[in-house]
């Protein structure tokens, strides 16, 4: 339980352990199909995530099953570690070119009051991100429901209230919907790359 | 140990090291020397004048030069702006400083470099794949290249004019 604790625990403007929930993270092992990403065991369905992005558009993970999905959790003006996450998230889309359509990325918000409609419109054309990844934002309640269903942490911190202390972590959804590889904040893109194509045929 | 445990153990080291890097490097003076080469810099150019790594090392005249990856989202970046243009029309700093911009929407660079007035050569790194080379690991951050070409310093978070000064002089003296 200590090894999934400290699995689990991301970057992010400091590291902050997830909460507990339904996160079901008890081991880490690397197979020869994944080189570099942590798995999940044992494997399970993802945990719903049914949140609405910035146009106001309903976006339910389910919706995506044929295709990898990678959900992280950020917020648009997160400082140091999200912003390179999503860079180097971006770079992975163009890695891995025209395979890139097997690939969804969902940004889930940890700043409720933060992240409006005007923050993330701007935050995703600054990322290049406008139409490729889904953003999701909502009011504290439905988002500490995702939080709490994904086992992640999101608190402001209490010395500087304009960061949010949350895990900072890329989890890898397979095509028929598991949650299978998890990614620290610092991964490779071409780790994403790679494993892309495999989780979307897993 | 288990692999699996190592590989837990790997993350959280990992995470814990850029973390640190990204919350307490942004006061950062340097770090030590890798002493590798640098990397090609991006082709696409986004202000001042054209630039290669050949042409800042040139520009150099034999003297170690400045790399300086940035982005128009990056906040620490605006607050980092105005010193490197300062620096760079100083006689230490003068053509001895390329910024990169990396993975960014180009509308957003061009209006950071107009609001700054940047007058050094400045490149883009949209997909962000010469930045991945260099592993940066937070912006901004600056690397310091000897006369040939090497990586000796990588200063990660805002600099100053006298960091920045001090980074030069450091390399030139070693």
């Amino acid at each position: 339980m200590a090894l999934a604790a400290a699995l689990a625990a991301g970057c992010g403007s400091s590291s902050k352990s997830p909460t507990q929930g339904s996160t079901t993270a008890a081991s880490a092992a690397s197979t020869s199909k994944f080189e570099s990403a942590g798995i999940l065991e044992p494997v399970r369905q993802a945990p719903p995530l049914q949140l609405k992005n910035y146009l106001g558009q309903p976006v339910n993970i389910d919706s995506y099953r044929g295709k990898a999905v990678l959900v992280t959790f950020v917020y648009t003006h997160c400082p140091d570690v999200c912003p390179i996450m999503i860079g180097n998230l971006h770079l992975a889309q163009h890695l891995l070119g025209t395979e890139a359509s097997k690939v969804q990325i969902i940004a889930v918000s940890v700043d409720p009051k933060g992240d409006t409609p005007k923050t993330v419109a701007h935050f995703l054309t600054a990322h290049q991100q406008t139409g490729k990844m889904q953003y999701l934002i909502g009011n504290t309640k439905e988002l500490a429901a995702a939080w709490k269903a994904w086992g992640v942490g999101a608190e402001r911190d209490a010395g500087n209230p304009d960061v949010i202390e949350h895990s900072g972590l890329v989890y890898g959804i397979t095509g028929s919907g598991k949650r299978l590889t998890i990614y620290s904040a610092n991964f490779k893109p071409a780790e994403i790359a790679h494993d892309v194509p495999l989780l979307a045929a897993d | 140990m288990s692999r699996g445990a190592r590989l837990a153990v790997t993350i959280v080291l990992g995470c814990a090291a850029i973390a640190a890097l990204a919350v307490f490097g942004l006061k950062s003076s340097g770090s030590p020397a890798k002493g590798r080469r640098a990397p090609q810099l991006p082709r696409e150019h986004l202000a001042g004048a054209p630039a290669s790594l050949a042409s800042l090392l040139g520009g150099g005249h034999g003297r170690p030069s400045l790399v300086v990856f940035w982005a128009s989202w990056c906040d620490p970046c605006k607050a980092e702006a105005p010193a490197l243009e300062r620096f760079s029309q100083s006689p230490e700093g003068h053509g001895r400083l390329v910024g990169v911009d990396w993975s960014d929407a180009r509308s957003g660079a061009s209006a950071f470099v107009r609001q700054y007035g940047w007058t050094f050569p400045v490149l883009r790194d949209g997909e962000g794949t010469v930045g991945n080379k260099y592993e940066i690991a937070v912006l901004p951050t600056t690397f310091v290249l000897d006369s040939s070409g090497h990586i000796k310093r990588t200063l990660r978070g805002p600099q100053t004019e006298a960091s920045l000064r001090q980074a030069l002089r450091a390399v030139e003296g070693a």
